[in-house]
């Protein structure tokens, strides 16, 4: 990633500009989906946190913690597109915000479909915030004061919310159904 | 429940890494304690939550709007204007613009018509020099104020570019398909080899010199092609269409010339190129052609006042100098005057 974001501070190389893009804007779109109301809306806070970026390669090495600074910056930009609080809208069935649960240990497919429908039932089914956190930790790989940081929460917010999550998520599995259990572990 | 409860807490701080020392021996006896809970963890963790992704093509379009919307400075808007309104009007007219702007720039080129679709373009502000690799392997600069286009196809073995303005390519070695660009003047086919390409289609001039390896030119009007040895180098100058074009006129053939590679008389490395390093090099050139040179190089722009100024003619080097550097030394070698205004320079 330094070496990524070398390259577009001292060559202004477009092409790893364009890695840098496609390496962030699934998620951050995400993250922005949560905070604006449409995804159309989403795709446009990104943008323009990357036009300031382009704007302003020559400083992308002095960014200290590149991947808070992102998520800040989209947060920032989507907060100013709507001047409204975080998380306006709390319906179930946001279409753009929900989740998909996927096995990713090809080797085996450990989970009967049916149980895999209950997480994802699990999971869209959390609250909207909740699940964006749940996401920030789990997939994106953010810290809790990273993600404490990010929405202008606090650290213990963050621990209850994931808290909640991974208990909502582990209590949809059904550990009657027969299945292998993988040895994941991060 | 609430050690159950302690628990998942527990688990939530492994996930994120923020488990501390004290906690450790705390989750392993809880571990213990509900084997269950542990085990839907461990599929919780063996599962991936994704969320809609966007297409690439979609990404594309989104990346091409960015460059071209950071290529025009956004100027203050009045603060009524919502952002999210003032940012589209911004992407609808800086896309086709961007080419005139000279923006740094990313888009998909034509409408679809089968000769030009899928074409990524790539281009480079006054100012601003850019390094990029091509799908096969080929490394490029390109110079300030230059553009390169290459087709989407290039992954299926055709390897052909369009440039307008200066390039230096190092091409990827591959016998079965020549590495082809095309500017408005020449064509150059290449089989692995190193070259500088200068081609901007508002100068009347293009010059491919040859590093190493071997390249064939064709020059466009002419129809002919000359293969360059190394250390060559081939001028080709059009000349302008005739101003009155009451009757269709076709302009002269262009001047073409093949010879040495100009090199440094210092240390006889060849000149073309030297710009990669951020070297300035000028042969016996006119101020005129100099001073369009800065432009592009510093983003400036250069008026020369007196007639026969313009083609007084410079020869020097220089490396890494601002702008106001470059003036001094040239007036250390011809006795010219000049001032830096707030939009300009100007030699009298």
């Amino acid at each position: 990633m330094e070496q990524l974001l070398d390259r577009i501070a001292k060559n202004s190389d477009q092409l790893a500009f364009g890695q840098l893009f496609s390496h962030y804007s699934d998620r951050l779109i995400y993250f922005a989906a949560a905070l604006v109301r449409s995804r159309e809306e989403a795709e446009e806070v990104v943008a323009d946190v990357f036009v300031k970026l382009w704007q302003n390669r020559t400083r992308l090495p002095e960014i200290q913690y590149f991947q808070t600074y992102l998520y800040t910056a989209v947060r920032n930009t989507a907060l100013n597109h709507k001047s409204r609080s975080l998380f306006p809208h709390e319906e179930l069935d946001d279409q753009h915000a929900g989740l998909m649960p996927c096995v990713v240990s090809p080797e085996e497919s450990l989970i009967s479909r049916e149980n895999l429908r209950q997480i994802e039932q699990a999971v869209n089914g959390l609250p909207l915030r909740c699940r964006l956190i749940f996401k920030l930790v789990k997939e994106d790989g953010l810290s809790y004061r990273e993600v404490a940081e990010v929405l202008d929460i606090s650290v213990n917010t963050v621990n209850a919310q994931i808290t909640i999550a991974l208990k909502k998520l582990g209590s949809a599995i059904d550990l009657r159904k027969p299945f292998r259990i993988p040895l994941l572990r991060k | 429940m609430e050690q159950e409860q302690k628990l998942w807490e527990l688990l939530g701080k492994e996930l994120s890494g923020r488990l501390t020392e004290k906690e450790r021996p705390e989750l392993d006896i809880l571990k213990k304690q509900f084997p269950e809970a542990v085990r839907q963890y461990e599929i919780l963790g063996s599962l991936q939550f994704r969320s809609t992704e966007t297409p690439p093509e979609r990404k594309e379009e989104l990346l091409g709007r960015i460059f071209a919307a950071a290529g025009d400075p956004a100027e203050e808007m009045p603060a009524e204007m919502p952002r999210a309104r003032r940012l589209r009007k911004l992407w609808l007219t800086a896309v086709p613009l961007a080419a005139a702007l000279c923006a740094g720039a990313w888009f998909w080129i034509g409408d679809g018509t089968s000769e030009d679709k899928g074409w990524s373009t790539v281009q480079t502000r006054k100012g601003s020099k850019s390094k990029l690799t091509l799908p096969d392997g080929t490394e490029v600069v390109l110079n300030a104020g230059s553009s390169l286009s290459y087709a989407e196809g290039f992954r299926n073995g055709a390897r052909e570019v369009r440039l307008n303005g200066e390039g230096y390519f190092k091409v990827a070695q591959n016998a079965e398909h020549p590495f082809i660009v095309t500017t408005n003047s020449v064509v150059v086919r290449v089989l692995g080899t190193e070259f500088n390409l200068q081609a901007y289609d508002s100068e009347s001039k293009t010059e491919t010199t040859l590093i190493s390896g071997k390249v064939e030119v064709t020059v466009k009007k002419e129809g002919k092609s000359y293969l360059l040895e190394p250390r060559q180098k081939l001028a080709v100058v059009s000349n302008p269409p005739p101003a009155k074009t009451a009757a269709r006129v076709d302009p002269a053939p262009p001047k073409v010339t093949l010879l040495a590679a100009d090199t440094d008389q210092q240390d006889s490395s060849l000149t073309a190129g030297a710009w990669v390093e951020n070297r300035l090099v000028f042969n016996d050139e006119p101020l005129e052609i100099l001073a369009r040179r800065l432009e592009r190089w510093y983003n400036v722009e250069v008026e020369i006042q007196d007639e026969a100024l313009k083609q007084t003619r410079f020869t020097g080097s220089v490396e890494n100098e601002p702008v106001s550097q470059i003036l001094e030394i040239l007036t250390t070698i011809k006795p010219i005057k000049y001032k830096v205004t707030a939009t300009k320079i100007i030699i009298y």
